[in-house]
């Protein structure tokens, strides 16, 4: 039968049906070209004249989503028309105009240009009537519940008579109870609705302004019945997994000062370490006492890296010629700083004291100090300190108060109340789950609502453990289930490992969920075989020594800007395909970069490209770089270059040296064929096992 | 007459007798693949047992049915009885007017006792003189004189049948209600086997591939409840992806089961594996073992979409039907069935014969046939003589039992082991049972309920009753009336109708005398209008919101965003008038009504919306309709389960080109018999294409 459908529909497209078609066609591309040319002249003459009007009718019915000819048409209206009538004669123009809108958005429900049209009506109209266009809205979204456009267009309705209504707090407030009916309704009617979700959410902002904790509570604990109704009807909906994620809110980020310490006594050095990227909006105050005076120093501060205006590692160094006392205060206000990432701040000003009359860093010459810790002392600021400089902010609006930022409806201030929500939500999540194994959402949704948990409590409790195990636990699964998304979940993944595997570094801040360096810092951290696919937080790794990522799945070295201290690292095995950063590791001494994706010559001279900008000239070290197992081929005009991978060639150690004064690195590069270092085989393909960079030559 | 009556041509490649839903099927596709047609019946409307009537004409048929048809001692054996046979048919009717016991109650118990002896026509033209006497309306109209003559034949009905008891004495109400009745009559579309489709069934797909379902125009049922015993209560079961949302009846866990479930049945055919083992068990039995849906509510759930008359249904049957239910679902609403408007199977059955008349079949209604002409020794059916002795031959006869000859029926009669009976009620009410749910249908599952209250042994329904609550929507009664139809499935012959079907129509209705059932309305002094018809303004108001809220559609209204536009289109027109009435947009500050004020109010408002929309029905805040009128009636479905019964072999087979089909079943839908039509045509036209849409020449002009 269905065979027979097709058979007659080819049938009824005859080859002089099809030509009747064309011919039709035809006709209607003419009379557009025509009318296409007319509405050209008009422009060029600039006639406002009702044949003008006309022409731009005729070509908005046949193509409304032509937005020129909008415009076209308001110029005609309002030079020709509007601007000599009097007020009835405009609103029959407007009213005129609004049912000609009508007349094409039920051709075309989703064009922006003819709702825009629409507002430009109502908005010159002297008397616009919302209530008839709230009712006109209603019947399009009565049609297609889901046409966007008709949402915003009622929101703005609402917008305007809420503004007329401004006075009247309970119209208003009446109206928005209305709205939020409506998309009760709607919802009711088919839940996968993104714009109903939506207008709800903002809408019970408004709604719950007015109201007691109690009722607030109600209203929350019914909007979490109503959508988990949604999602147990259908798992797979995004649109209310979306409105739960909501509702559950989302601990407002703040930024942690991990802490500060002296890393040089001549000149001074100070660095300051945050877990995320930073940006210096005003110079943290560093001053000194002397004689019990505090006195403001000079210096300046960058970050680290090659970009000094961000990072999550700051270093001040000092003016010259500039004397200090016994102890140096750094005080960060919240607004010193904004973060990169959206949502989070300094909760409050910070100060670190730091000792600096027992200069203990005997051999400075030529290295770095090593970095130590429990040299500083932290604190919140509530008073001002001395005569420092004025800060931006005002000290005492940055006092913070001890509730739980949420940015949701469930902000009821006190983290019992969050964290019983957030046991029940879990609870109920994870019975979906369990009737649900392979549906992906409920387990994201179990995962953030495990994590807005773990914020909660400190990070060395064994729940918190449990908490980290089980998110790692749910990724895996994710990845699993929903392989096309996997490197997202693979990257949450990294995010949770590294939170676990850093334990040693960090401890509870006073000021939970925030962190801060433990006493005692690790001298060696091995994160060998773990699946990271990035450092999240490289500033945890400013005190190590020796640090082991072997066989990983890192895929950039950016982070060895932050590695103060290291000294060697093992990075074989990963996904790297430039060195970069190398250059700001100002203690490295050995780094292995074999068996990665390192696929040209010049990529890794990347790193050391800004060679005499970084720490490493100053302090002339020597860095021994494994480069084993990466392609590196020599090309036609006799460069070395990397280009495929290979294993079968046997190993061949390479010495390069060059003089940190010689820029074109690339060029400079000295490889002596005498000395056996390089080899060749029959094919062109040869082996850099070893590079070993000598800065420390030239100095 | 006689000129219509007599045909040109006499012989055809098939005539068909009656035009019973299956029938028509069948005459359209032999005409549409241009087989000539004679379609005759003997009744002079369309339809047989599917057919549809305005009051006036359903009592007819009821007092016919119910009059036995005074027996020739022996017939001829090749003789079609056709009036005996359908009287044979039905059975156990009976015909019930209410509220006996309002205004002015006369007495006939005298005038019947005194005129015992006297003709049926004598004691009723008696009775008839004795009511006028006694009540003397004032300024009768034809209907009241109508309507006590029909009280008065009833009341004389010879036979002492079940309606004769209901007519011992007669109230002025009572009158006032049949004469109301008879006014409106042509409001009323009463559907002797009420029946809906499914929206993406085999029949509604072939009224769409065919182009017969153009000139049909439909509702959508709204909602099934399903009768649960242990609460004692009616209750609307969620039925869609929308109402498990909104179900407050469901837990989380449950909607999941369920919506797993669903998931799963709409494509059971690809996973064998889960349900192969129980393939011929009990679905229930399935449903709960293998998906866990133990909890009442949700077995009601899934039996409420899975039900389709068959209270034996196996697994495999009931997968099928759950999976037509879900396919059906969307396609024009929310909801899985239609109603077509105007009486359900008359309508189908003029479609099918409008068809089949284009296509060149001749149709005669009121037609009498006298005997069937067989060849005995090949077997073979020959012709037809009808009663004006014209002899009309074919190839083939396809007919239903009502018209075999003697001989043949006897045979048919002869192998039938299992007898089965389908009781009906048809009952008027005066307001919906549903509340605002006006198109409905309602299930009361096998035992759950007692048809003997207070006796023992006590009697349990044996097989599910359906009920389908109609409404003046679907243009079958006034827009102040709904109509119930309550039928089960019946394996006795003794049992009556009423006495099957009532315990059901208690839990829905008020029947006055009737302490079991629902209470009576508040307002039910006066339930039924005076003579004047004029319908409260709130009951209007009801039936116009019905109305509205549920347009009608013909089957190219998918819902798409064709559909859409259209609807733009219609509603464009009147938009800003609406805007200024439909609209709920809050006053301006000039008018700050008192009820908006109070900031705090509106959530809490909010919460009651939300839980208020428990979908339970006769939880008291809608009164209960008032019976007005019933009619009982048992209907036989009987026929033979096996091909060669024993005992049966000395008879005579039917001939060979005879089709005889079934009598309507009891089930929901039409697929049954519509899957009947298709394979008798394709028996009779192997290879042919089972009606190929219509070719309309407006289809080659829009290219």
């Amino acid at each position: 039968m269905e065979g027979r459908h097709g058979q007659k529909k080819e049938k009824a497209e005859s080859p002089e049906a099809l030509k009747a078609r064309e011919e039709k066609e035809a006709v209607l591309v003419r009379e557009y070209l025509g009318l296409k040319d007319s509405l050209k002249e008009i422009v060029d003459s600039n006639r406002r004249d009702n044949e003008a009007l006309k022409i731009t009718t005729a070509l908005l019915r046949k193509s409304p989503d032509y937005y020129t000819i909008w415009n076209v048409r308001r110029t005609i209206l309002k030079e020709g028309f509007l601007d000599n009538a009097n007020e009835e004669t405009a609103n029959i123009i407007y009213t005129n105009e609004l049912e000609f809108v009508q007349d094409n958005l039920r051709l075309n429900p989703k064009s922006y240009f003819m709702w825009n049209h629409r507002r430009w009506c109502l908005e010159n109209m002297s008397k616009p009537r919302w209530d008839k266009e709230l009712g006109m809205v209603g019947k399009f979204l009565e049609m297609d519940a889901r046409n966007f456009h008709g949402w915003d267009y009622r929101r703005y309705i609402i917008r305007q008579v809420d503004l007329q209504d401004g006075q009247n707090k309970d119209t208003v407030l009446a109206r928005a109870q209305t709205e939020f009916d409506f998309t009760t309704a709607k919802i009711s009617q088919n839940f996968s609705n993104y714009s109903a979700w939506h207008n709800r959410s903002t809408l019970l902002g408004k709604l719950v302004e007015n109201l007691t904790e109690q009722e607030r509570e109600a209203t929350v604990d019914n909007e979490f019945d109503l959508v988990k109704n949604a999602i147990y009807t259908d798992p797979e909906d995004q649109s209310a997994w979306l409105y739960d994620l909501w509702l559950i809110g989302r601990e407002q980020r703040s930024i942690s000062t991990l802490g500060a310490s002296v890393i040089s006594f001549n000149p001074l050095e100070i660095v300051v370490a945050f877990d995320e990227i930073v940006k210096l909006r005003h110079p943290f105050t560093v001053s000194t006492r002397i004689d019990h005076v505090a006195i403001p120093l000079a210096g300046e501060w960058r970050a680290t890296g090659s970009d000094a205006s961000l990072g999550s590692v700051w270093i001040f160094q000092q003016a010259p010629e500039v004397e200090y006392g016994p102890s140096v205060e750094v005080v960060i206000f919240s607004d010193d700083i904004c973060a990169v990432r959206a949502g989070s701040t300094l909760p409050a000003a910070v100060c670190f004291e730091l000792e600096t009359l027992n200069q203990d860093f005997a051999s400075i010459s030529g290295r770095l100090g090593r970095l130590e810790i429990g040299k500083n002392l932290m604190y919140d600021v509530t008073k001002r300190i001395g005569p420092i400089a004025e800060p931006a902010g005002n000290l005492e609006t940055q006092e913070r108060s001890k509730k739980h930022l949420v940015t949701s409806l469930t902000t009821s201030g006190s983290m019992d109340d969050r964290v019983a929500l957030l046991d029940r939500e879990i609870a109920s999540v994870r019975e979906l789950v369990e009737l649900e194994p392979d549906c992906k959402w409920p387990i994201q949704i179990l995962s953030t609502l495990l994590s807005e948990l773990r914020k909660t409590m400190s990070i060395h409790s064994s729940r918190a453990k449990e908490i980290d195990d089980e998110c790692i636990e749910l990724q895996e699964k994710l990845i699993s289930i929903d392989p096309l998304r996997q490197e997202r979940y693979e990257d949450r993944r990294t995010q949770l490992v590294f939170d676990r595997e850093t334990l040693s570094i960090v401890k509870d801040s006073k000021r939970l969920p925030e962190v801060e360096f433990a006493e005692n810092q690790p001298r060696d951290l091995d994160l060998s075989m773990r699946g990271l696919t990035h450092i999240p937080i490289s500033s945890y790794f400013i005190h190590l020594d020796t640090l082991n990522l072997d066989s990983n799945a890192i895929t950039s070295t950016r982070f060895l800007r932050n590695l103060l201290s290291v000294r060697r690292l093992n990075l074989s095995n990963n996904l790297i395909e430039r060195l970069e950063g190398v250059q700001h590791a100002p203690s490295l001494e050995f780094l292995s970069l074999e068996g990665n994706q390192i696929a040209k010559w010049e990529d890794v001279m990347a790193g050391f490209v800004f060679w005499r900008e970084g720490k490493l000239s100053r302090t002339g070290a020597t860095v021994k770089v494994l480069l084993g197992l990466n392609p590196v081929v020599e090309n036609e005009g006799g460069e070395y270059v990397l280009e495929k991978r290979w294993e079968d060639v046997g190993e061949v150690g390479v010495q390069i040296q060059w003089q940190t004064d010689e820029v074109r690195l690339a060029e400079e590069v000295q490889l002596r064929d005498d000395e056996g270092v390089i080899h060749m085989e029959g094919t062109r393909r040869v082996s850099a096992t070893v590079v070993e960079f000598d800065a420390g030559a030239g100095h | 007459m006689a000129d219509m009556d007599s045909l040109e041509t006499t012989v055809f490649d098939a005539i068909i007798l009656g035009t019973g839903f299956t029938q028509t099927i069948v005459a359209a596709a032999l005409a549409r693949a241009g087989k000539t047609v004679l379609h005759l019946d003997e009744n002079d409307y369309y339809g047989g047992e599917s057919g549809a009537f305005g009051f006036r004409d359903l009592v007819k048929w009821a007092d016919k049915v119910a009059t036995p048809v005074s027996t020739v001692a022996k017939a001829d054996s090749d003789k079609i009885e056709f009036d005996k046979l359908v009287a044979k048919t039905y059975n156990h009717v009976e015909i019930q007017l209410y509220n006996a016991n309002q205004g002015t109650i006369i007495d006939l118990a005298p005038v019947i006792d005194a005129n015992k002896g006297a003709s049926a026509e004598d004691r009723a033209k008696a009775i008839e003189d004795y009511i006028n006497a006694t009540c003397t309306p004032t300024a009768p109209s034809k209907e009241t004189n109508e309507a006590i003559e029909t009280i008065a034949s009833w009341a004389a009905s010879s036979n002492q049948g079940a309606t004769a008891k209901n007519f011992t004495s007669v109230s002025t109400h009572q009158i006032h209600a049949l004469e109301e009745l008879y006014k409106t009559t042509r409001k009323y579309n009463f559907d002797l086997s009420p029946k809906l489709l499914y929206s993406r069934g085999p029949l509604t797909n072939l009224l769409i591939s065919s182009g017969i379902g153009k000139y049909l125009e439909f509702k959508l049922l709204e909602r099934t409840a399903v009768y649960e015993a242990l609460t004692d209560k009616v209750e609307m079961m969620p039925t869609s992806k929308e109402d498990v949302f909104v179900s407050k009846a469901l837990s989380l866990k449950e909607k999941r089961l369920l919506m797993k479930f669903l998931q799963f049945a709409v494509d059971y055919e690809n996973q064998q594996s889960i349900w192969e083992d129980y393939r011929d068990a009990p679905f229930t039995q399935f449903v709960q073992s293998a998906y866990g849906l133990t909890d009442k509510v949700l077995t009601a759930v899934v039996y409420a979409i899975g039900f389709d008359g068959n209270d034996e249904a196996t697994t495999a049957d009931g997968l099928k039907s759950v999976k037509v239910y879900l396919q059906s679902l969307g396609r024009y609403g929310n909801s899985a069935y239609l109603c077509p408007l105007y009486g359900v199977g008359s309508e189908l059955a003029q479609a099918f014969c409008r068809v089949s008349a284009v296509y060149g079949g001749i149709y005669m209604l009121q037609h009498g046939l006298d005997k069937h002409v067989v060849d005995k020794a090949a077997n073979k059916w020959q012709s037809v003589v009808d009663h004006t002795g014209q002899t009309l031959q074919a190839g083939q006869l396809i007919c239903s039992r009502e018209y075999l000859s003697v001989d043949m029926d006897a045979y048919l009669e002869a192998r039938i082991l299992n007898r089965s009976y389908v009781s009906h009620c048809i009952l008027v009410t005066d307001r919906s049972a549903f509340g605002e749910t006006t198109l409905c249908k309602t299930l009361f599952p096998m035992g759950s309920l007692v048809l003997n209250p207070g006796e023992t042994p006590e009697k349990r329904n044996e097989h599910t009753i359906s009920v389908l609550q109609m409404c003046g929507g679907t243009m079958s009664c006034p827009s102040d009336r709904y109509i119930l139809y309550i039928w089960a499935e019946s394996d006795t012959a003794d049992g009556s109708a009423k006495e099957e079907l009532t315990a059901a129509i208690r839990k829905l209705v008020h029947i006055p005398s009737d302490s079991r059932s629902l209470k009576a309305p508040a307002s039910s002094e006066e339930p039924v209008p005076e003579s004047t018809p004029a319908p409260t303004s709130e009951t209007k108001a009801l039936g116009d919101a019905s109305n509205e809220d549920q347009p009608r559609m013909s089957l190219d209204q998918e819902m798409d965003m064709e559909q859409v536009r259209q609807e733009i289109l219609k509603a464009e027109k009147k938009l800003f008038e609406e805007a200024d009435t439909t609209t709920p947009i809050p006053s301006r500050p000039s008018t700050p009504g008192p009820s908006s004020s109070g900031s705090a109010k509106p959530l809490t408002k909010m919460f009651q919306k939300s839980k208020s929309s428990v979908s339970l029905v006769n939880n008291g805040s809608t009164p209960a309709p008032v019976a007005l009128f019933s009619l009982f009636y048992k209907r036989t479905t009987s026929w033979p389960r096996v091909p060669y019964p024993i005992g049966s072999e000395k008879l005579t087979p039917l001939p060979s080109n005879l089709t005889l089909l079934k009598p309507m079943n009891h089930s929901l839908d039409f697929e049954a018999a519509t899957e009947e039509a298709r394979a008798v045509f394709e028996t009779l036209c192997p290879g042919e294409e089972f009606l190929p849409p219509t070719p309309e020449p407006e289809d080659h002009a829009a290219y």
